[in-house]
C-alpha cells in the first residue's frame, strides 16, 4: 500500500491539494478532506478499470470527497444558523478562513480575485481551477467533472463574468474610498 | 494607481498569477496519518459486524419470553366464557381513567400550567436572540473601548467594544487579554490592526503621536494601510482626538501630509452584518455614504458577497422615512417576511445603527409588529447603543 501511496503522491499530490484548497479555502478542510481522497483510491485502486486516465479518476474522487465535504457543512450550517433565508442565493460557497500566507504576499489585485473567488458557485469556481491553476485542457476539464466540453465552455464564461463584476466592484469600493481621503 | 479595468483577458492574467498554497507535511506523516485512519475505520467496521452478536443474544431471549406470555394470554382469553364481563371489566377500568385525565385536563390548575410554560417559552424566545446592540445604560460606559479588527478576509475593519479592566492602560495590555480570551475565529476576525502599536487608551488631546517601527512592513501595501487609517478612525471616534501625528515609519509618514493623519467622523453609512465565523457582527460600510438615512436603508437590502457583508432589509422591503425634529426619525417598513426571529432583530439593529451614524438619537419603527424581542416598537428607540458589544470572561 505504502508504494501505490508514494506513486500517486509524487504525481498528484500537489495538483490535488491545490485543487481542495481553491475549493475549499481552509488548509485544515484540505488536509482532512486529502486524507479521505487518499484512502479512497487506495481501497478502490484494485477497481479502476482505466476507461479513464488516472489522474481523471483521482480527480473526480478528489471532487467526490470535496462536494461530501460542501453537503456536510450545509448541514451543519443549516443547523446553526438559518439566518439568510430571505433569500437563497444558490450554491455559492462563502469561505470564512484566513488568507493564506502565500497569497497576503502578492499584489492587491490577486488578493482581490483569491476573495473574488467566493462569488463563484462551486461548479464555477471548480472550473476555474482545473483550467486556470492547473491548466488543464477544456477536454481535460470536461472528462474530471463528466460534462460536455461546451457546458465546461459556458460555465468558464460564465465565472469569468462573475469575477469581472467582483473586481469592478472591489475597485470602485476602493476609488470610492481615496476620493473622499483626498477631499 | 490601481487599474480601473477587469476586462476577460485581466481576469485571466490574475487567475493564472494566484499562487500554489504549499502543503507543509510531510510524506511519511501524511502516509501514517492515513495509514492510522484507515485502521480506525476497519475496526469500526469490524464493530459495527460484532456488535449484531450481543444485540441478537440479549433480544432472542426477549423476543422468545414475549411470543411465550401471548400465547398464554390468548389461552386464558379463549376460556373466558362470556364476552360481556370482558367487555364491562374494560368500561369500569380503562374508561374512568380516560374521563378522569380529561377532567384533569380541564382542570384550572392544568390551565395555569400551560399558560406559565407559555410565557417561559416567550421568556425563552426572547433571551435566545442573539443581540448586537448593547444598551449604554447596562454598561460602565467609562470603561467601554472600541477596538477595530480585521476581517478574516482583510478587506473591513469592524469595531468591537469590550470593558476595559482598571489596570489596562495601553492597546496593547488590553489585546494581549483579548488574544488570550477571544475566540477571534469564532467572528471571523483576525486580531486588530493596531496590535503591537504602543496607544494609550485613554486620551484628552486633539492631537496623538504615534510611533511606528520602521519594521513595520505589513503596512506597505495599500490594503493594510486603508485598514490601518480605517483601525485609527474608528478607535478615536469617540474621544477629542482630531489629528494623528505618524512617527518612526518613513514609509507611512510619507502617506500623509506631514505624517499627519487627520480623524474621520464616521457618517452617513448603512449598517449591514458581516457573517464568516460563527457569530455575526455589525459592520459600517464605510465605503458607501449617502446624504439620507432612506437611501441607506435602501441600500442595506443589498449584498455585498466578495466582502461577507450581507443585506439586513428584505429586498422587497418598501421603506418610507419621515424626519420628526433633527435628532428623531420615524422609519415605516412593510414586506410580509417580519416575524418576531432573529433575522427581525438584526435588522432593527442595524437600522437603530444607521440612524445613529446619521446623527439621530431617537428611532420610531413602525414594521407591523409591535415586539421584537427585546424591543417594544411601540415607543421610540434610544440610539445610542454599543455596537458588537463582546462580553470576555470574567466580567
Amino acid at each position: 500500500m505504502e508504494t501505490m501511496f508514494e506513486k500517486i503522491y509524487h504525481q498528484y499530490h500537489e495538483d490535488i491539494y491545490q485543487y481542495i484548497f481553491y475549493m475549499v479555502k481552509d488548509k485544515q478542510e484540505t488536509e482532512d478532506i486529502i486524507q479521505e481522497v487518499y484512502i479512497r483510491v487506495l481501497r478502490s485502486y484494485h477497481s479502476f478499470n482505466h476507461e479513464s486516465s488516472e489522474k481523471t479518476w483521482i480527480f473526480s474522487i478528489a471532487r467526490h470527497v470535496t462536494y461530501d465535504y460542501f453537503r456536510k457543512l450545509k448541514r451543519k450550517r443549516n443547523r446553526i444558523v438559518e439566518f439568510f433565508n430571505w433569500s437563497e442565493k444558490g450554491n455559492h460557497i462563502r469561505a470564512s478562513n484566513k488568507t493564506p500566507e502565500e497569497v497576503v504576499v502578492l499584489s492587491d489585485e490577486i488578493i482581490q480575485m483569491y476573495h473574488c473567488l467566493d462569488t463563484c458557485t462551486a461548479n464555477q469556481r471548480e472550473v476555474i481551477i482545473l483550467r486556470y491553476l492547473q491548466q488543464l485542457s477544456i477536454k481535460e476539464t470536461a472528462d474530471i467533472l463528466g460534462w460536455t466540453e461546451s457546458n465546461v465552455k459556458t460555465t468558464q464564461h460564465r465565472a469569468l463574468k462573475a469575477l469581472e463584476k467582483c473586481m469592478q466592484l472591489q475597485d470602485e469600493g476602493r476609488s470610492g474610498h481615496n476620493e473622499k481621503t483626498n477631499e | 494607481m490601481r487599474k480601473q479595468t477587469n476586462d476577460k483577458s485581466q481576469v485571466e492574467k490574475y487567475l493564472t498569477q494566484l499562487p500554489t498554497i504549499k502543503d507543509k507535511r510531510s510524506k511519511s506523516g501524511i502516509y501514517h496519518r492515513m495509514e492510522h485512519q484507515l485502521q480506525q475505520k476497519n475496526k469500526s467496521s469490524l464493530w459495527k459486524k460484532k456488535r449484531w452478536i450481543p444485540i441478537v443474544a440479549v433480544l432472542s431471549p426477549i423476543v422468545i419470553l414475549f411470543i411465550i406470555v401471548q400465547t398464554v394470554n390468548l389461552q386464558q382469553l379463549d376460556s373466558n366464557s362470556s364476552g360481556e364481563v370482558t367487555s364491562e371489566a374494560y368500561d369500569s377500568g380503562e374508561g374512568i381513567e380516560i374521563e378522569e385525565s380529561i377532567d384533569l385536563f380541564e382542570s384550572n390548575e392544568i390551565r395555569e400550567n400551560l399558560i406559565e410554560d407559555d410565557e417561559v417559552a416567550d421568556l425563552r424566545e426572547v433571551t435566545d436572540f442573539n443581540y448586537l446592540l448593547m444598551d449604554m445604560t447596562e454598561l460602565d460606559t467609562t470603561s467601554i473601548v472600541t477596538i477595530p479588527f480585521v476581517t478574516h478576509q482583510q478587506q473591513t475593519v469592524i469595531p468591537i467594544h469590550i470593558l476595559a479592566r482598571a489596570d489596562e492602560q495601553t492597546i496593547t495590555q488590553l489585546l494581549d487579554r483579548l488574544n488570550k480570551d477571544m475566540k477571534f475565529d469564532e467572528y471571523g476576525v483576525n486580531p486588530s490592526p493596531l496590535q503591537g502599536i504602543s496607544i494609550p487608551l485613554t486620551n484628552n488631546d486633539t492631537k496623538v503621536n504615534i510611533h511606528l517601527t520602521e519594521d513595520s512592513k505589513s503596512m506597505y501595501t495599500s490594503t493594510n494601510l486603508y485598514l490601518f487609517e480605517q483601525a485609527l478612525h474608528y478607535f478615536y471616534q469617540h474621544s477629542n482626538v482630531e489629528y494623528v501625528q505618524i512617527e518612526g515609519n518613513q514609509f507611512v509618514k510619507d502617506q500623509y501630509n506631514h505624517g499627519t493623519l487627520p480623524i474621520r467622523q464616521i457618517t452617513n453609512h448603512p449598517v449591514k452584518v458581516y457573517r464568516s465565523g460563527l457569530n455575526s457582527l455589525l459592520v459600517p460600510v464605510l465605503h458607501e455614504s449617502f446624504t439620507t438615512i432612506n437611501e441607506a436603508l435602501e441600500e442595506m437590502k443589498e449584498d455585498e458577497e466578495s466582502f461577507h457583508i450581507y443585506h439586513t432589509i428584505p429586498k422587497q422591503a418598501t421603506i418610507d422615512t419621515n424626519e420628526i425634529s433633527n435628532q428623531h426619525v420615524k422609519i415605516e417598513l412593510f414586506t410580509e417576511d417580519i416575524t418576531n426571529n432573529q433575522q427581525t432583530v438584526w435588522m432593527i439593529e442595524s437600522i437603530i445603527a444607521t440612524a445613529a451614524l446619521f446623527g439621530y438619537d431617537l428611532v420610531t419603527l413602525d414594521i407591523g409588529i409591535d415586539f421584537v424581542g427585546k424591543y417594544d416598537l411601540t415607543k421610540p428607540i434610544h440610539t445610542k447603543k454599543v455596537l458588537n458589544y463582546i462580553p470576555l470572561a470574567n466580567e
